[in-house]
């Protein structure tokens, strides 16, 4: 009954939860943005890897600000994770280039090594002398966030990435642009692929480690990968589908957060449930009544004949000699 | 396909009449100075000598994994060589590419990702990126250089289609006018014709004859069809790890093919209308003038009873 259900919220809830309203659509915003380019350069798995390095990351960082106590603190704990993600990523890239280690594989053993990583060195902390200082985290808001401790410096620090990545793709827009389309040819037509794929990565890090307090280093890889993927339906234009994407992860993400401050579930699994729905509303759309429903950049141009021209597959662009 | 034979001197790398005898520095566009590269060990080129000249068509042939890929990767700079050299235009051939107006390149279509949701404009414009600063668009005129590279390959009309719904044909052209859009002097490709119909092709071919006439190209050809390299070059290069003909196709002898592509002339051809006088692949390869087949192309096919 709905006027019971309004008559629930109290609107001094939205206050408690200002910082959670606020960074959430920013978070979403980001990671919405960011989808677009790990789907379609298919670098899903990439950063499901990255994200559970993530775990391995903060745990390392735990115990490095119990030895070292002028880095025990959130901002210190965040960049040795941002710094651990992206090393991790680049190892994971660097081996699967010897071409002796498939990209699935390298992914899945990074992924359970810094899982293990990371529990083995909390059980480590759990085990040395208190010294009066507790333990900073636990595994439950690790893996599945800890949406209520977001704070105003979440929200800063949620703002300040928003910021950052997009005016980093915004600035090299046609250099991301190309090299997610051919990485071959951006190369050879004079874009530097390697400062390119190392930015993507960097940015990949930088939006997991700020994004997981929310939702958690086991679901964020989800607002990495379902707005773009919904979006990448809807649309046959590239700009189309960097605004559907924004619409579905910001509007997802905000309409997840406002539900969950009203009712008393964790808001990270609301906001992935949130994302699913909606890329199963749009998939189920498509697939049962193949419309053209498209973002157009403009309006006026012929819609193009409806061909599925399926990729082979392959983790990366497939190179013959 | 029609096939003539016709009577050339002994089968050599370079004909004793041909102009590849002699290295011309001023009308050598690309020189590959025994040049080799192995992948992991493994080689894939030895010792490759070659150069192209100025407006010339090369059509690069071999079987799988021959190393004509990889040759044309070396010309592009793509990857080094271990050892000898390579110049395009006098220059590192990285340098050359990275310019955007020296030279073009065509890649195999299947490498791109076709349900990428892209135009053919933008995809046209990307060929742009090396002419414009690391930040910022396109200027008007640079849009406007590719309005005109999108008339040149008739592609005008689809030019805000999404590439997703575009033929084969039409996928290559969008190919050729990325790499022209720079108006470049030398235009490398890939396997152009694979994947094309017959019809296709001939157009294709006919407009490439046409885009290196209006723009003064120096093609560079990779091919495992036979015949259309024979008919759209005036030079082939037969690669199989080593380089085993430079010449013009009309040289090309059939022990030659043997030896490049293990198979006979007509497995090679994949011919069925056998129109020949008598003497075919596998015959004694001692000296004296060869018998060798060169297909006339487009010509119409040869009833059975007639030699």
């Amino acid at each position: 009954m709905p006027h019971l259900f309004l008559a629930q919220i109290d609107t001094s809830m939205f206050y408690v939860a200002r910082y959670l309203l606020m960074a959430g659509p920013m978070i979403g915003a980001t990671c919405a943005l960011l989808s677009v380019y790990v789907v379609l350069r298919r670098m899903a798995l990439i950063a499901e890897g990255v994200s559970h390095a993530g775990f391995g990351g903060i745990a390392v960082a735990v115990l490095v600000g119990y030895f070292i106590p002028a880095l025990d603190n959130d901002v210190a704990r965040e960049i040795i994770t941002g710094v651990f993600c992206l090393g991790t990523a680049m190892l994971m890239g660097y081996v699967t280039r010897r071409k002796r280690v498939s990209e699935d594989s390298a992914i899945g053993i990074f992924l359970v090594a810094s899982v293990a990583l990371g529990m083995l060195l909390l059980s480590v902390r759990r085990n040395l002398p208190a010294s009066g200082r507790a333990i900073p985290v636990d595994v439950e808001s690790l893996l599945f966030g800890s949406p209520a401790a977001i704070s105003q410096s979440d929200a800063i620090t949620a703002g300040i990435t928003m910021l950052v990545v997009f005016a980093t793709i915004g600035a090299l827009y046609y250099q991301f642009l190309y090299t997610t389309l051919d990485e071959e040819m951006a190369r050879i037509n004079g874009v530097n692929t390697r400062l390119i794929n190392t930015l993507l990565l960097a940015i990949i890090s930088l939006v997991i480690v700020t994004s997981a307090r929310m939702v958690g280093f086991l679901m964020i890889t989800a607002l990495t990968i379902i707005p773009g993927a919904t979006a990448n339906m809807l649309s046959r234009r590239f700009v189309g589908v960097l605004i559907a994407s924004l619409i579905i992860g910001t509007g997802g993400t905000f309409g997840a957060v406002c539900f969950a401050t009203v009712l008393p579930y964790d808001p990270g699994p609301l906001v992935v449930l949130t994302l699913f729905l909606i890329f199963a509303a749009v998939w189920a759309f498509r697939h049962f009544f193949k419309p053209r429903v498209v973002v157009e950049e403009d309006a006026s141009a012929p819609s193009p004949p409806d061909h599925a021209h399926e990729h082979p597959g392959a983790f990366g662009h497939a190179h013959s000699h | 396909m029609t096939f003539v034979p016709v009577n050339i001197s002994p089968h050599s790398h370079v004909d004793q009449q041909s102009d590849l005898g002699k290295h011309q520095q001023a009308d050598d566009v690309i020189c590959v100075h025994d040049v080799s590269f192995a992948y992991d060990r493994r080689p894939a080129l030895q010792h490759i000598t070659l150069h192209v000249k100025r407006g010339s068509t090369l059509g690069i042939i071999g079987p799988n994994g021959g190393g004509k890929s990889t040759l044309m990767k070396l010309m592009l700079g793509v990857i080094t060589p271990d050892s000898g050299s390579i110049t395009v235009l006098g220059r590192k051939p990285h340098d050359a590419c990275s310019d955007g107006s020296l030279v073009g390149y065509v890649p195999q279509r299947h490498v791109l990702d076709w349900s990428f949701p892209i135009t053919v404009r933008q995809v046209v414009t990307l060929g742009l990126i090396g002419r414009k600063g690391m930040f910022g668009g396109f200027s008007r005129e640079q849009k406007l250089q590719v309005q005109r590279t999108l008339a040149a390959v008739e592609m005008s009309k689809l030019a805000d289609q999404p590439i997703g719904g575009l033929s084969g044909g039409q996928q290559q052209r969008v190919f050729i006018a990325r790499a022209l859009v720079n108006e470049p002097r030398i235009l490398f490709l890939d396997e152009p014709t694979t994947g094309i119909d017959q019809a296709g092709q001939e157009k294709f071919l006919a407009l490439l004859d046409t885009l290196k006439k209006q723009y003064g190209l120096t093609l560079v050809m990779v091919s495992h069809d036979l015949r259309s390299v024979v008919a759209s070059c005036d030079r082939v290069a037969c690669l199989s790890r080593n380089l085993h003909y430079h010449d013009r196709p009309q040289g090309l002898s059939s022990d030659v093919l043997f030896k490049v592509f293990q198979c006979d002339l007509d497995a090679v051809l994949d011919t069925h209308s056998g129109v020949h006088d008598g003497s075919c692949c596998g015959h004694d390869h001692g000296g004296g003038s060869e018998t060798a087949y060169v297909p006339v192309p487009f010509a119409a096919p040869a009833r059975k009873n007639n030699p």
